[in-house]
C-alpha cells in the first residue's frame, strides 16, 4: 500500500474506479502570445470569438510530476464555451470541464 | 546440563521496520531514521548509536538525533512483508514458528537431511536473494540460545552453537540478554552481577530463593537448560482485496463507498467459496506515510455480504481514518464451513431493488462489462477537476 495513483484509472477486482473530468488532449492554435486562436473540436477549427477568463492552479508542487495549469475559458464563434488549459511545464493543451 | 533438544535456527532480520522503509523509498537509504509516533518503534544503526533505544519518547529520539528522518509506522506493511518471509522459510522447513515481533523467526531442523552451517547459510541467502533484507541466522539446540546467537550476530552472519557450547557462548554475555524483569535486573546490578556467566556460576537453591520462578527461568537459561518447544505457525487462510484510490480521498462517504465494493468483492472471491467468515479487517494507506488498521470480529461467522457490510460500515463511521486515504484493504479472516446462525428462508429484499440487480446483470451480460456505475464524491473541494469525483462500476 504505497505511493499516490499516477493514473486516473485504477482496475480492480474485475471492476474499474475511473476519475470523471479526466482531462483530453486537444489542438490549438495559438497568437504569438501564446493566447489561444482556434480551438480543434472533432478535428475542425472553431475561431475563439473572445477570452472569457482564465486562471492559474499550481498543486501537489511536493511530488515528482507537480501540477501547474494555465486554464483559459472561451467563447467559440459559434457560441459555445469551452474550458482548455495548457500545461506549463509541457506546453502542451487539454480539454477539461472545470 | 544443557538440554539435548533437535537444532532449532533462528532467523532475525535487524531494524526491520526501518530496512522495510528504506525498500520502499529508496531516497533515504543512506539517512539517519526513526520510526514511530509518540515513542519510537524503530530506528536506524546510525540512530541507535546517538542513544536512541525503541520505546523512547520521539521528542527525547529527537532531540538525541536531530537529522535523523522522522517516519509514521506502517505496522500493516512491515507484517505483510514479513509474512511473505515466513511464507518462504516454510520452504526450507516444515515447522517454523514467528517470533514475538516482527523479523525474528524460529525453524526446526529436525528431520532435514542438511547439515547446519549449510542450512543457516542457505537461509541467509535465500531470505537476501528473494526479499532484499539481510538476516543473521544461527543455529543451536534451544530457542533462548539460537535467539541470542542470531541477535548478537552481524547481518548476514551465520553461527552455530553445537550442544555442550551453551554455557561458554553466553557466559561473556551481559544479563540484559535474559528475561529478568528491570527489578531484577537492578538487583542483580546491586549484587555486581553482570554477565549471564556469573549468575550461571551461583549455587541454584540460593539464587531461586531469593528470586522465585523469574529466577528459577533465567539461573535454567543462563546454564543452557531451555525446554521451550518450537510451536509451529499455523498460517490462517485469507481473502484480500485492495482499491487504489484515484487521489487521496478525504470524505466519509468516499471511504465508505470503496469499502463496500471490496467487502462485496472479497465475498464474491472464489477463494472464500461457500465459507463463512468470522471476521474482516479494514486497512488503509494514508497520504503522506503511515497505516490505518480497522479489525471488525462478528458476532456470529457470515456468509452474506449484506449483513459484513452493516457491521463493517458502524465500524469504519465510528473509528474513520484520521487522513486521507490513498488505498484500502479489505481482508478477511476465519473462514469456517460452519456458521453459528441460523439462516431465514425469505429474505428482505426490496424488489424494486431486485429489478435494478437484474437490470444491470442484463445489461453487463449484452456488453461483456459492466455499464452502469454510480457517481462517487473523491475530494469535491478539490481544484483539480478529475480529483472530485469517481465513477464506480456497479457489478451485477
Amino acid at each position: 500500500m504505497s505511493g499516490r495513483s499516477k493514473t486516473a484509472e485504477t482496475v480492480f477486482a474485475g471492476g474499474r474506479l475511473q476519475s470523471l473530468h479526466t482531462p483530453r488532449r486537444i489542438k490549438i492554435g495559438t497568437a504569438e502570445s501564446g493566447e489561444p486562436l482556434t480551438v480543434y473540436l472533432y478535428g475542425r477549427p472553431v475561431a475563439v470569438e473572445a477570452i472569457l477568463e482564465t486562471w492559474r492552479i499550481d498543486d501537489e508542487w511536493w511530488l515528482d510530476h507537480p501540477i501547474s495549469r494555465l486554464y483559459y475559458r472561451l467563447l467559440l464563434e459559434d457560441g459555445r464555451t469551452v474550458d482548455v488549459y495548457q500545461s506549463v511545464r509541457t506546453g502542451v493543451w487539454f480539454r477539461q470541464a472545470y | 546440563m544443557p538440554t539435548q533438544n533437535k537444532p532449532i535456527a533462528c532467523v532475525h532480520i535487524p531494524s526491520f521496520a526501518v530496512e522495510a522503509e528504506r525498500m520502499r523509498r529508496p531516497g533515504i537509504a543512506s539517512q539517519l531514521i526513526l520510526i514511530g509516533d509518540a515513542t519510537v518503534l524503530d530506528c536506524s544503526l546510525g540512530a541507535g548509536a546517538s542513544g536512541v533505544r525503541p520505546g523512547m519518547r520521539m521528542s527525547e529520539a529527537i532531540g538525541l538525533c536531530h537529522r535523523a528522518e522522522v517516519l509514521p509506522p506502517d505496522a500493516p506493511n512491515y507484517e505483510r512483508l514479513f509474512e511473505e518471509i515466513v511464507d518462504f522459510l516454510q520452504t526450507l522447513s516444515p515447522e517454523v514458528e514467528r517470533g514475538d515481533n516482527v523479523g525474528l523467526a524460529f525453524l526446526s531442523l529436525a528431520g532435514l537431511p542438511v547439515g547446519m552451517e549449510a542450512f543457516a547459510k542457505g537461509v541467509v541467502s535465500g531470505v537476501h536473494r528473494s526479499f532484499g533484507f539481510l538476516p543473521s541466522v544461527a543455529v543451536a539446540n534451544s530457542k533462548f540460545v539460537s535467539r541470542v546467537a542470531a541477535v548478537t550476530a552481524r547481518p548476514g552472519a551465520t553461527k552455530i552453537i553445537t550442544h555442550g557450547g551453551e554455557r561458554e557462548f553466553l557466559a561473556p554475555l551481559p544479563i540484559e540478554h535474559l528475561p529478568a524483569s528491570e527489578a531484577m535486573c537492578w538487583r542483580l546490578s546491586l549484587l555486581g552481577i553482570a554477565t549471564v556467566g556469573e549468575m550461571a556460576g551461583l549455587p541454584f537453591g540460593a539464587f531461586q530463593a531469593q528470586f522465585g520462578p523469574e529466577g528459577k527461568r533465567c539461573w535454567e537459561l543462563a546454564n543452557g537448560i531451555d525446554e521451550e518447544p518450537l510451536l509451529p505457525s499455523v498460517k490462517e487462510e485469507a481473502v484480500v482485496r485492495r482499491l487504489q484510490m484515484p487521489a487521496p480521498t478525504v470524505t466519509l462517504d468516499a471511504i465508505l463507498m470503496g469499502a463496500e465494493r471490496l467487502v462485496y468483492a472479497t465475498y464474491g472471491d472464489p477463494r472464500r467459496g461457500s465459507r463463512w467468515v468470522r471476521k474482516a479487517v479494514v486497512r488503509a494507506a494514508l497520504d503522506g506515510g503511515g497505516a490505518w488498521e480497522l479489525p471488525v470480529p462478528f458476532r456470529a461467522a457470515l456468509s452474506d455480504p449484506r449483513d459484513a457490510w452493516f457491521a463493517i460500515k458502524i465500524a469504519i463511521t465510528r473509528c474513520p481514518p484520521e487522513r486521507p486515504v490513498e488505498e484500502l484493504e479489505v481482508e478477511l479472516v476465519g473462514l469456517s464451513y460452519e456458521s453459528g446462525k441460523q439462516a431465514t428462508m425469505f429474505e428482505g429484499k426490496g424488489r424494486l431493488w431486485q429489478q435494478v440487480e437484474e437490470a444491470v446483470r442484463q445489461l453487463g451480460a449484452q456488453r461483456n462489462r459492466s455499464s452502469v456505475g454510480k457517481v462517487m464524491q473523491m475530494d469535491p473541494q478539490s481544484r483539480i477537476p478529475e480529483r472530485r469525483a469517481a465513477l464506480l462500476e456497479l457489478e451485477a
